[in-house]
């Protein structure tokens, strides 16, 4: 509570790790909205999960803590090298292409698909996809390592639907060689070549586009 | 991501154990790969890559271990992987990797393979 007295007039409380809530966490943010009173401090959350926001709404606290707009522009401006844009069926992020920004961004993934009630391998396999093409896009793409990403994943009824959109260099799917077979790649004692074959097996379905100088790819993961 | 300290262990003239972090990665996978070929070179039979840590494994850390396996099977030994978590083992899985590598699921199991208790 030390930050009221440091001038303020806006205080953001991060959720992320709050996953289940308990009267501790409740008190403490009765005890956030006293002394922000005291101060004549607004208090914010920022990714709140879904059970949080609804013992808000039970305490009609929602509104105070949780205005839709505040909350996106807080999370963006929490997020550092990663803006989030995050609702309770889809996730927007922006990010660099440093690795510590892809590894900030597959956490904010990670907390999503938490907030979801998704199958384990359903959950593992978007985030190694969002890893893998991540990855792929931040040592293949020849784009520069501060140039940012754009990465959008909806839930549906259907599935989930992974969009990747990047400024690197126009690559050609339908060239890529995927041909996999595990006793010949161990034969030949090839360390790579797997990340494809990855994206490739655990993707439903997965198209690529170029438009406006940017590379658009778009996997489908239905639901099993 | 961050990067993770892989572990050595020798447990005898012929097999030593490498224990992963929570990640292997491309920021670790060489290292793993290095690893593997030290204690090749130095004639260990088996090698035991001991996951009981790891959360999450990439492309490249699969390739770690897939591209390094057959130098062991060459000269009469092996890469055994074991205490894969279930995430772990769906990665393998989807590869269609279970039926050629050589995974157990705890140290007892190892220790059928190597002649010598893991610990």
């Amino acid at each position: 509570m030390t930050a009221f007295k440091d001038g303020i007039n806006l205080l953001y409380l991060d959720c992320a790790e709050i996953l289940q809530v308990s009267s501790v966490h409740v008190n403490l943010l009765w005890e956030a909205i006293s002394r922000g009173n005291d101060f004549q401090v607004k208090v914010k959350l920022v990714n709140a999960n879904d059970s949080l926001k609804k013992v808000l709404k039970v305490l009609d606290l929602y509104e105070y803590f949780l205005g839709h707009d505040e909350d996106k522009k807080a999370s963006d401006n929490l997020s550092g090298t990663v803006k989030t844009e995050v609702s309770s069926k889809s996730l927007k992020l922006e990010f660099t292409t440093e690795s510590i920004s892809v590894a900030q961004a597959l956490a904010q993934l990670k907390q999503f698909l938490k907030s979801l009630n998704l199958s384990r391998e359903h959950i593992i396999e978007i985030e190694t996809l969002f890893y893998e093409v991540s990855t792929n896009i931040r040592m293949h793409s020849g784009m520069d390592k501060k140039e940012k990403m754009k990465f959008e994943a909806v839930t549906s009824s259907k599935g989930t639907i992974m969009t990747f959109i990047d400024s690197g260099i126009e690559f050609d799917l339908n060239k890529v060689d995927i041909s996999y077979n595990p006793i010949r790649y161990m034969s030949n004692k090839s360390i790579s070549g797997l990340g494809l074959v990855m994206i490739r097996r655990m993707s439903d379905n997965l198209s690529y586009k170029r438009e406006n100088n940017k590379n658009i790819l778009t996997l489908e993961k239905y639901w099993k | 991501m961050a990067k993770e300290e892989l572990i050595k262990k020798t447990i005898n003239d012929e097999t030593a154990v490498i224990a992963t972090g929570k990640i292997l990665d491309n920021n670790n996978a060489f290292e793993m790969v290095s690893a593997i070929t030290e204690l090749q070179e130095k004639n260990f039979k088996y090698i035991v890559i001991d996951m009981n840590n790891l959360e999450f494994i990439s492309s490249a850390g699969v390739g770690s271990i897939l591209g390094t396996v057959e130098n062991s099977r060459e000269d009469g030994g092996d890469i055994i992987l074991c205490n894969l978590s279930q995430n772990v083992l769906h990665i393998f899985e989807v590869l269609d990797l279970v039926d050629f590598l050589t995974i157990k699921t705890s140290n007892e199991d190892v220790s059928k393979v190597c002649g010598v208790e893991i610990s």
